[in-house]
């Protein structure tokens, strides 16, 4: 980042490429999989990432500063749509609806991924940014609670509730 | 957007290791891609907001660069500018503007002349009478000048008297303004003020004698300055040199030139020994002379006041005469560069102190 902020465009084509897909990922699954929404949040990220790279202070990792823009941005995004986050699920519900398998038949593994995503996109929305934050970026616990701008256990709550909720779903349908 | 989890944790491990077969099925279904599309655009924003911002970085480094030189270009010029005024502007033939287009309309006369020397002179007069009021008045200005720009540096308190003796001094008499202007400025600070001039070297020297009182520790007599010039430039004793020198002063002070002038024209004896024969001819300040050896013409600067504001182009007997002790000697068989005449190799006309009265 500091190499581009001197100047030096093919450091960011590098910062991209290793960054694009994870991100573009966490931002799909916080606009509910609607690919136009996730690529206009996506580009104004990056569009973001370029403005501010004669601000940007190594305080902290690039990816923290890159998913806490993200986070942001999907925020505005909702704000401007006056989209209010509702939780697909009641969230004191501790179980998760899908596409249930034909029981008749042994699950496959693409039924199983596409369990997976469902019950990710039905996971209560604080949850869901800890838990895709923790697959996709591989961040710490701690960078997520700074981007979410959240405590520590906080973040860690809504992990492990997440975590246990997809298990459970999971579990229930032979994909675990 | 509360979370009823955030008060009642479940379990407080954050590390996943546990759940590994979940992240590989979570990742196994995380294919989804940003378009080629949307890279490009991103791709390309980047590269414009790059190439800006090298621009800019490029215009922004020259531009120091720039200013530095301008800056180092400026201060030179008003550095050079500021040790030329304050320099003491010498007397120089070249510098004196009237003196130099009255001998270039006497060279342009001469030019059409094919007349002896005699003849020269007089048709150089007539054809510049303009030239010939002008040119001593403009020496006597410029002196007036030089001495007063000396005279405030070397004694700061006495501005105002020096100003009241220029302005007091009348057009008509130039020279004695110079005097008034010049050394009788001590003078009028002096115990007993008087305007007039000192008719010899020994008034002279009871004047600047008197002087130093009023003049603080400033050692500016003429006869003093004379002697240490001459102490610096040459290695004959001062004993020796001191009555000759004595001598041109009272000669200088009786010819209306201030002492300082003096000094400052003895530093231009070079210029005279490098001016081309036609000059000199019509120099106010040199003096053009047949060689010793017989053959050739040498130029040297006015060794007294008969000499000095004598041109030997157009002086003539009258002009050189006026002055005290003063004889004319006319020219004797000498023709002016670049004029054919009958007669030629002989001595320039001159004006001369008059052997008797010295």
């Amino acid at each position: 980042m500091l190499n581009f902020a001197a100047g030096d465009s093919r450091s960011f084509e590098t910062l991209y490429a290793r960054h694009k897909a994870p991100l573009y990922r966490y931002i799909l699954r916080q606009v509910n999989r609607h690919p136009a929404t996730a690529d206009e949040v996506f580009q104004e990220v990056w569009s973001s990432v370029i403005d501010a790279r004669e601000r940007y202070a190594p305080s902290a990792k690039f990816t923290t500063f890159l998913y806490t823009l993200a986070h942001n941005r999907t925020m505005d995004h909702f704000r401007r749509q006056s989209v209010r986050l509702v939780d697909p699920v009641d969230c004191d519900t501790d179980s998760l609806e899908g596409n249930a398998v034909d029981p008749v038949r042994q699950a496959s593994a693409e039924d199983c991924i596409e369990l997976m995503q469902s019950l990710v996109q039905q996971l209560p929305n604080d949850q869901r940014q800890v838990f895709v934050l923790r697959q996709e970026g591989q961040h710490l616990m701690e960078e997520i609670a700074e981007i979410m701008a959240s405590t520590l256990e906080a973040t860690k709550s809504r992990l492990r509730y997440a975590v246990d909720k997809l298990r459970a779903r999971l579990m229930q349908e032979d994909c675990l | 957007m509360s979370d009823p989890t955030d008060q009642n944790p479940p379990d407080s491990h954050s590390d996943l290791s546990d759940d590994k077969d979940l992240s590989s099925l979570y990742a196994r279904g995380s294919t989804e891609q940003p378009s080629d599309a949307l890279d490009q655009a991103i791709l390309e924003k980047a590269r414009k907001a790059t190439a800006r911002h090298v621009a800019r970085t490029h215009r922004f480094s020259g531009w120091p660069r720039a200013v530095s030189a301008a800056a180092v270009l400026v201060l030179s010029v008003l550095v050079v500018t500021v040790i030329h005024e304050e320099e003491p502007e010498p007397l120089s033939i070249a510098s004196r503007p009237a003196v130099v287009e009255e001998d270039k309309a006497a060279t342009t006369s001469s030019d059409k002349l094919p007349a002896p020397a005699e003849q020269f002179a007089k048709r150089s007069k007539a054809e510049a009478p303009a030239a010939e009021s002008k040119a001593p008045q403009a020496l006597t200005d410029r002196l007036a000048l030089n001495d007063q720009e000396k005279d405030q540096r070397q004694r700061p308190a006495g501005k105002e008297a020096l100003g009241k003796a220029i302005t007091a001094a009348p057009a008509q008499e130039p020279m004695a303004a110079g005097i008034a202007r010049g050394d009788v400025q001590q003078d009028k600070a002096a115990p007993t003020p008087s305007t007039a001039l000192p008719a010899s070297p020994e008034q002279l020297a009871e004047r600047d004698a008197a002087a130093p009182a009023a003049e603080g520790a400033s050692p500016s007599n003429t006869l003093n300055r004379l002697l240490v010039q001459k102490g610096e430039t040459d290695q004959p004793s001062l004993e020796e040199e001191a009555p000759r020198l004595a001598g041109a002063a009272a000669d200088t002070m009786a010819s209306g030139v201030a002492g300082s002038d003096v000094q400052k024209l003895t530093s231009e004896e070079k210029e005279c020994a490098r001016m081309p024969e036609q000059e000199c001819f019509s120099s106010a300040a040199c003096t053009l002379t047949k060689n010793q050896t017989g053959s050739g013409y040498q130029c040297r600067y006015a060794k007294d006041h008969c000499e000095l504001m004598f041109r030997q182009s157009e002086g003539t007997r009258e002009s050189c005469e006026a002055k005290t002790g003063c004889a004319y000697v006319p020219a004797s068989c000498y023709c002016p560069p670049g004029i054919s005449c009958e007669c030629t190799g002989g001595e320039p006309a001159r004006c001369h102190v008059n052997s008797g009265s010295e």
